[in-house]
């Protein structure tokens, strides 16, 4: 393809624009890159390819000398939106130096008057309001690392929604997933009522099963989630609209999550195993119902991005 | 040391750019009385016998929204996203005097050029 000859084109003119400037600039320049190379190819009764881009990008004139005749923006520390939180940075930077400077003149000049004043007063003072500038400061440096570094240009964000709409689809990551799910199903079903674990912390400890009876009746919702889970991939291969079975992750996401709610209530677990066991299995139940829950609202979010791009290609396409 | 003579042909280039910068300001706001993006922009220039480097129209129409002289809107339903400039009101009275000034130096230099001889 020929898209890299325009992406380094327009990397070179947008390298030091900020954020914004950057996604609108780099829009604007591709769509005319490709207007253009769309055009010159018409004229020769050809199709686009690389030298024609590499003709029009020639067209283009130097990227060093685009770049140089954009407006300079303001720098981070210039704008409106983060120079009232600067300001707010120096003015308790300086009640700081003015309150430790306070303290240390009383301390040469008329150290009796700090008996009024106790010393650890000042210095609680001088400490918190360190501390104040030093949140505000950490909160400043985000901003700015997420303003010049994190913010993804227009392409970037393309360029992984392709990656996950085709991730999505992907049949490698499909036979996987059903391979995995199988393997997990088949052990625990084979093996639930052998799971060893040591029966105290000390040197009588014998290995006896974890779980107890009453987990029977929730393996029968793990093989429902699990069969469940493997028909999802399969709708994955066969759907064009791949935000329906992505709908469905996320609400098998939420039901796995109520699954291990459920056992953290039951606890089926063997009585006869030691307390700190089952305060480390409560700790883990609770750790793994945040990750299921973390892990449904992701495929929530994927959802409606493969929602939103599937319409809009429908509407192009149209 | 004797001075390295520049080339004519630099001269009347950098002289060119220079001027053209200016005029192309001026022509830009003109052709963006109606709504019009990028490519449609650097068409109507060359037709009018403005060719430039493609790339340097953008800079222009970014330092003129800055300057609200142009507003601009995309439109995503083509088949690619597109950025569409038109003149502002404010626009219109500075092409105005842009266009008065144009003249009045076009107008110096001819009377130079005549009290010359």
């Amino acid at each position: 393809m020929y898209n890299k000859p325009i992406d380094d084109y327009i990397e070179e003119v947008t390298n030091d624009m900020g954020a914004k400037q950057r996604d609108e600039v780099a829009r604007e320049l591709q769509t005319h890159i490709l207007d253009s190379a769309d055009a010159l190819a018409a004229e020769r009764k050809a199709t686009v390819d690389e030298t024609i881009i590499r003709e029009v990008i020639a067209k283009m004139g130097p990227a060093s000398q685009v770049a140089a005749l954009y407006p300079s923006k303001k720098t981070f520390l210039e704008l409106k939106e983060t120079k009232g939180m600067w300001d707010a940075i120096k003015a308790l930077a300086g009640i700081a130096v003015m309150f430790a400077l306070v303290g240390v003149v009383l301390m040469i000049m008329a150290p009796d008057a700090l008996t009024a004043i106790p010393v650890q007063t000042i210095l609680e003072i001088v400490f918190a309001l360190g501390i104040a500038a030093f949140v505000i400061g950490l909160i400043f440096f985000g901003m700015y690392l997420y303003d010049t570094q994190l913010k993804s240009t227009y392409e970037a964000r393309l360029i992984r929604l392709e990656k996950s709409l085709n991730e999505a689809g992907s049949p490698a990551k499909i036979g996987l997933t059903i391979f995995g799910t199988m393997v997990w199903l088949a052990i625990l079903n084979l093996f639930w009522t052998k799971l060893p674990f040591i029966s105290s912390f000390h040197e009588d400890a014998v290995l006896i099963p974890v779980l107890s009876a009453a987990f029977a009746g929730f393996l029968l919702w793990f093989n429902v989630l699990g069969v469940l889970g493997i028909g999802i991939q399969l709708l994955f291969l066969v759907m064009r609209e791949k935000w329906v079975p992505s709908l469905l992750e996320a609400i098998m996401g939420l039901c796995t999550a109520v699954l291990f709610a459920a056992i953290l209530v039951a606890m089926p677990f063997n009585p006869a195993l030691p307390a700190e066991f089952f305060t480390g299995i409560k700790i883990f139940l609770a750790i793994v119902i945040a990750m299921c829950l973390f892990d449904s609202g992701r495929k929530l979010w994927q959802t409606a991005r493969l929602f939103i791009h599937e319409q809009y290609r429908q509407n192009s396409a149209a | 040391m004797a001075r390295q003579v520049i080339p004519m042909d630099e001269i009347l280039e950098r002289f060119e750019t220079e001027v053209k910068r200016g005029m192309m300001q001026v022509a830009i706001m003109y052709l963006l009385e109606q709504e019009r993006y990028g490519y449609d922009i650097i068409k109507c220039l060359k037709d009018g016998g403005l060719g430039v480097e493609e790339g340097t129209l953008y800079p222009i129409l970014r330092r003129l929204e800055d300057e609200k002289l142009l507003s601009s809107r995309w439109v995503t339903a083509g088949p690619r996203p597109r950025k569409y400039y038109v003149i502002t009101a404010y626009g219109k009275e500075v092409r105005a005097k842009l266009l008065a000034s144009l003249k009045a130096f076009g107008t110096a230099i001819e009377r130079m050029e005549h009290a010359t001889g």
